[in-house]
Protein backbone atom coordinates (compact mmCIF):
# COMPACT_ATOMS: atom_id res chain seq x y z
CA UNK A 1 0.00 0.00 0.00
CA UNK A 2 2.62 2.35 0.73
CA UNK A 3 4.42 1.72 -2.79
CA UNK A 4 0.92 2.47 -4.17
CA UNK A 5 1.14 5.58 -2.55
CA UNK A 6 3.99 7.06 -2.88
CA UNK A 7 4.07 6.94 -6.50
CA UNK A 8 1.09 9.27 -6.48
CA UNK A 9 2.24 12.62 -7.51
CA UNK A 10 1.56 15.65 -4.94
CA UNK A 11 -1.38 17.47 -5.01
CA UNK A 12 -1.25 21.74 -5.53
CA UNK A 13 -4.27 23.53 -4.99
CA UNK A 14 -3.54 26.89 -6.34
CA UNK A 15 -5.43 30.32 -6.10
CA UNK A 16 -5.11 34.27 -6.22
CA UNK A 17 -5.46 37.13 -4.34
CA UNK A 18 -5.20 41.06 -4.70
CA UNK A 19 -5.28 43.81 -2.51
CA UNK A 20 -4.43 47.14 -2.92
CA UNK A 21 -1.54 47.68 -5.89
CA UNK A 22 -0.78 43.79 -4.96
CA UNK A 23 -1.19 40.93 -7.22
CA UNK A 24 -0.62 37.10 -5.40
CA UNK A 25 -0.57 33.28 -6.11
CA UNK A 26 -1.08 31.04 -3.40
CA UNK A 27 -0.19 27.46 -3.38
CA UNK A 28 -0.44 24.42 -0.59
CA UNK A 29 1.61 21.70 -2.14
CA UNK A 30 0.52 18.17 0.05
CA UNK A 31 1.88 14.92 -0.04
CA UNK A 32 -0.48 12.57 -1.76
CA UNK A 33 -0.46 10.08 1.44
CA UNK A 34 -1.20 13.43 3.49
CA UNK A 35 -4.00 15.04 1.40
CA UNK A 36 -6.82 12.78 3.94
CA UNK A 37 -5.49 13.54 7.04
CA UNK A 38 -5.37 17.26 5.80
CA UNK A 39 -8.92 17.26 4.97
CA UNK A 40 -10.05 15.91 8.03
CA UNK A 41 -7.29 18.35 10.16
CA UNK A 42 -9.61 21.38 8.37
CA UNK A 43 -13.22 19.49 8.91
CA UNK A 44 -12.03 19.53 12.77
CA UNK A 45 -10.88 23.11 12.41
CA UNK A 46 -14.26 24.05 11.47
CA UNK A 47 -16.48 21.45 13.96
CA UNK A 48 -14.55 22.37 16.80
CA UNK A 49 -15.69 25.67 16.50
CA UNK A 50 -19.53 24.94 15.65
CA UNK A 51 -19.21 25.43 11.82
CA UNK A 52 -20.24 22.87 9.56
CA UNK A 53 -18.02 21.09 7.30
CA UNK A 54 -19.14 22.55 4.84
CA UNK A 55 -18.73 26.31 5.62
CA UNK A 56 -16.40 27.09 2.38
CA UNK A 57 -13.92 29.53 4.09
CA UNK A 58 -12.87 32.27 1.47
CA UNK A 59 -11.24 35.25 2.99
CA UNK A 60 -12.89 37.84 1.20
CA UNK A 61 -16.18 36.88 3.17
CA UNK A 62 -13.95 35.51 6.51
CA UNK A 63 -12.64 39.14 6.92
CA UNK A 64 -15.27 41.81 5.70
CA UNK A 65 -17.88 42.25 8.51
CA UNK A 66 -20.76 42.19 6.63
CA UNK A 67 -20.29 39.46 3.95
CA UNK A 68 -19.51 37.52 7.38
CA UNK A 69 -22.68 38.20 9.25
CA UNK A 70 -24.52 36.85 5.92
CA UNK A 71 -22.38 33.63 5.88
CA UNK A 72 -22.01 30.22 7.97
CA UNK A 73 -19.37 31.97 9.84
CA UNK A 74 -21.45 34.77 11.22
CA UNK A 75 -21.16 33.87 14.57
CA UNK A 76 -17.53 34.49 15.06
CA UNK A 77 -16.08 37.39 15.80
CA UNK A 78 -12.84 39.13 13.80
CA UNK A 79 -10.44 37.23 16.22
CA UNK A 80 -11.85 34.11 16.22
CA UNK A 81 -11.58 34.62 12.56
CA UNK A 82 -7.54 35.21 12.66
CA UNK A 83 -7.19 32.13 15.01
CA UNK A 84 -9.60 30.10 12.61
CA UNK A 85 -6.97 31.45 10.19
CA UNK A 86 -3.88 30.08 12.79
CA UNK A 87 -5.45 26.84 13.15
CA UNK A 88 -6.10 25.81 9.25
CA UNK A 89 -2.37 26.88 8.31
CA UNK B 1 -1.73 22.24 7.12
CA UNK B 2 2.06 22.13 8.33
CA UNK B 3 0.94 19.53 10.38
CA UNK B 4 0.18 17.25 7.01
CA UNK B 5 3.28 17.91 5.39
CA UNK B 6 2.12 20.83 3.57
CA UNK B 7 4.23 23.03 1.87
CA UNK B 8 3.10 26.93 1.25
CA UNK B 9 4.65 28.57 -1.72
CA UNK B 10 3.53 32.22 -3.10
CA UNK B 11 4.42 34.65 -5.64
CA UNK B 12 3.39 38.65 -5.94
CA UNK B 13 3.41 41.40 -8.63
CA UNK B 14 3.28 45.07 -7.55
CA UNK B 15 0.77 46.51 -10.79
CA UNK B 16 2.24 49.91 -10.20
CA UNK B 17 5.24 48.42 -11.54
CA UNK B 18 4.06 46.71 -14.43
CA UNK B 19 3.38 47.48 -17.80
CA UNK B 20 -0.67 48.58 -18.35
CA UNK B 21 -0.67 47.85 -21.58
CA UNK B 22 1.36 44.22 -23.75
CA UNK B 23 1.63 42.58 -27.06
CA UNK B 24 1.59 38.93 -27.70
CA UNK B 25 4.49 37.94 -30.00
CA UNK B 26 2.76 39.25 -33.83
CA UNK B 27 -0.28 39.67 -31.98
CA UNK B 28 -2.57 42.61 -30.65
CA UNK B 29 -1.74 44.63 -27.60
CA UNK B 30 -3.92 43.58 -24.79
CA UNK B 31 -4.52 45.46 -21.84
CA UNK B 32 -3.21 43.90 -18.30
CA UNK B 33 -5.31 43.02 -15.84
CA UNK B 34 -5.12 41.43 -12.13
CA UNK B 35 -6.19 38.40 -13.47
CA UNK B 36 -4.09 38.18 -16.67
CA UNK B 37 -1.34 38.64 -13.64
CA UNK B 38 -2.95 36.18 -11.08
CA UNK B 39 -2.05 34.03 -13.73
CA UNK B 40 1.46 34.70 -14.36
CA UNK B 41 2.09 34.35 -9.70
CA UNK B 42 0.51 31.13 -9.97
CA UNK B 43 2.79 29.73 -12.54
CA UNK B 44 5.66 31.67 -11.19
CA UNK B 45 4.81 29.90 -7.58
CA UNK B 46 4.20 26.35 -9.42
CA UNK B 47 7.34 26.91 -11.03
CA UNK B 48 9.29 27.51 -7.79
CA UNK B 49 7.39 24.29 -6.39
CA UNK B 50 9.20 22.33 -9.35
CA UNK B 51 12.68 23.77 -8.72
CA UNK B 52 12.99 23.16 -5.37
CA UNK B 53 11.24 19.34 -5.44
CA UNK B 54 12.97 18.88 -8.74
CA UNK B 55 10.49 16.88 -10.07
CA UNK B 56 9.56 18.81 -13.10
CA UNK B 57 6.11 18.78 -13.72
CA UNK B 58 5.11 15.86 -11.38
CA UNK B 59 1.91 17.16 -9.55
CA UNK B 60 -1.56 17.44 -9.80
CA UNK B 61 -2.65 20.97 -10.21
CA UNK B 62 -6.07 21.46 -7.95
CA UNK B 63 -7.59 25.58 -9.11
CA UNK B 64 -10.81 26.62 -7.91
CA UNK B 65 -12.90 27.51 -11.25
CA UNK B 66 -14.04 30.49 -10.91
CA UNK B 67 -16.81 31.16 -13.80
CA UNK B 68 -16.84 34.52 -13.19
CA UNK B 69 -13.83 35.30 -13.76
CA UNK B 70 -14.00 33.84 -17.34
CA UNK B 71 -13.15 36.89 -20.01
CA UNK B 72 -14.52 35.70 -23.25
CA UNK B 73 -12.35 37.81 -25.79
CA UNK B 74 -8.63 37.89 -26.35
CA UNK B 75 -7.80 38.21 -22.85
CA UNK B 76 -9.07 34.19 -22.82
CA UNK B 77 -5.52 33.52 -23.81
CA UNK B 78 -3.92 35.50 -20.56
CA UNK B 79 -6.61 35.80 -17.76
CA UNK B 80 -6.20 34.35 -14.59
CA UNK B 81 -8.35 30.52 -14.69
CA UNK B 82 -7.11 29.74 -18.37
CA UNK B 83 -4.08 28.15 -17.38
CA UNK B 84 -5.58 25.89 -15.32
CA UNK B 85 -7.76 24.32 -17.69
CA UNK B 86 -5.00 24.08 -20.28
CA UNK B 87 -2.73 22.95 -17.82
CA UNK B 88 -1.45 19.33 -18.78
CA UNK B 89 -1.16 19.02 -14.50
CA UNK B 90 -4.97 19.85 -14.05
CA UNK B 91 -6.89 17.95 -12.25
CA UNK B 92 -10.64 18.22 -10.69
CA UNK B 93 -11.08 17.23 -7.52
CA UNK B 94 -12.87 14.59 -5.96
CA UNK B 95 -16.06 15.84 -3.90
CA UNK B 96 -14.31 14.96 -0.79
CA UNK B 97 -11.01 16.73 -1.50
CA UNK B 98 -12.63 20.03 -2.74
CA UNK B 99 -12.94 21.60 0.75
CA UNK B 100 -8.54 21.67 0.15
CA UNK B 101 -9.04 24.48 -2.03
CA UNK B 102 -10.13 26.75 0.53
CA UNK B 103 -6.54 26.44 1.86
CA UNK B 104 -5.48 27.84 -1.76
CA UNK B 105 -7.30 30.83 -1.46
CA UNK B 106 -6.15 31.49 2.44
CA UNK B 107 -2.67 31.05 1.41
CA UNK B 108 -3.21 34.25 -1.90
CA UNK B 109 -4.88 35.92 0.43
CA UNK B 110 -2.37 36.11 3.36
CA UNK B 111 0.22 37.05 1.50
CA UNK B 112 -1.44 40.00 -0.35
CA UNK B 113 -3.11 41.06 3.37
CA UNK B 114 0.83 40.69 4.67
CA UNK B 115 2.09 42.73 1.64
CA UNK B 116 -0.38 45.47 1.97
CA UNK B 117 0.49 45.30 6.00
CA UNK B 118 4.42 45.74 4.98
CA UNK B 119 3.37 48.27 2.60
CA UNK B 120 1.60 50.35 5.22
CA UNK B 121 3.82 49.86 7.86
CA UNK B 122 2.55 50.22 11.61
CA UNK B 123 -0.61 52.16 10.63
CA UNK B 124 -2.89 52.06 13.38
CA UNK B 125 -6.04 52.23 10.57
CA UNK B 126 -5.09 49.20 8.92
CA UNK B 127 -7.07 46.84 11.18
CA UNK B 128 -6.99 44.50 9.10
CA UNK B 129 -4.12 43.53 7.14
CA UNK B 130 -1.93 43.58 10.39
CA UNK B 131 -2.81 40.10 11.27
CA UNK B 132 -1.62 38.43 8.47
CA UNK B 133 2.25 38.77 8.78
CA UNK B 134 2.49 36.46 11.66
CA UNK B 135 -0.11 33.57 10.39
CA UNK B 136 2.60 34.27 6.60
CA UNK B 137 5.59 33.37 9.22
CA UNK B 138 3.72 30.56 11.02
CA UNK B 139 3.45 28.79 7.35
CA UNK B 140 6.81 29.26 6.31
CA UNK B 141 5.47 30.28 3.08
CA UNK B 142 7.98 30.50 0.33
CA UNK B 143 7.61 33.53 -1.00
CA UNK B 144 9.20 35.20 -4.54
CA UNK B 145 8.75 38.58 -5.62
CA UNK B 146 8.03 38.91 -9.61
CA UNK B 147 9.37 42.19 -11.94
CA UNK B 148 8.66 43.12 -14.90
CA UNK B 149 11.74 43.13 -16.98
CA UNK B 150 11.30 43.82 -20.73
Amino acid sequence: MATELSTVPPLVLADESTADQYVTGGLLRLPAEHVETAVAALAKAKTDRGLSVNAEIHCRVLFSGDARRRSPFAALNPQQCVELTHRVR
Amino acid sequence: MNAAGGTWWGSWVDRKTYPTVLRLVEGQPFRVESKHLAGFMVFSALARVDIEHAVGTSYRLAFDPDPTKIDWGLATRTQATHFSRINSQAIVLPDAHKPLLEMADVAAYTLAQSLVAESRGSSATDRKARHFPPILKLMQMRVSPVEYRP
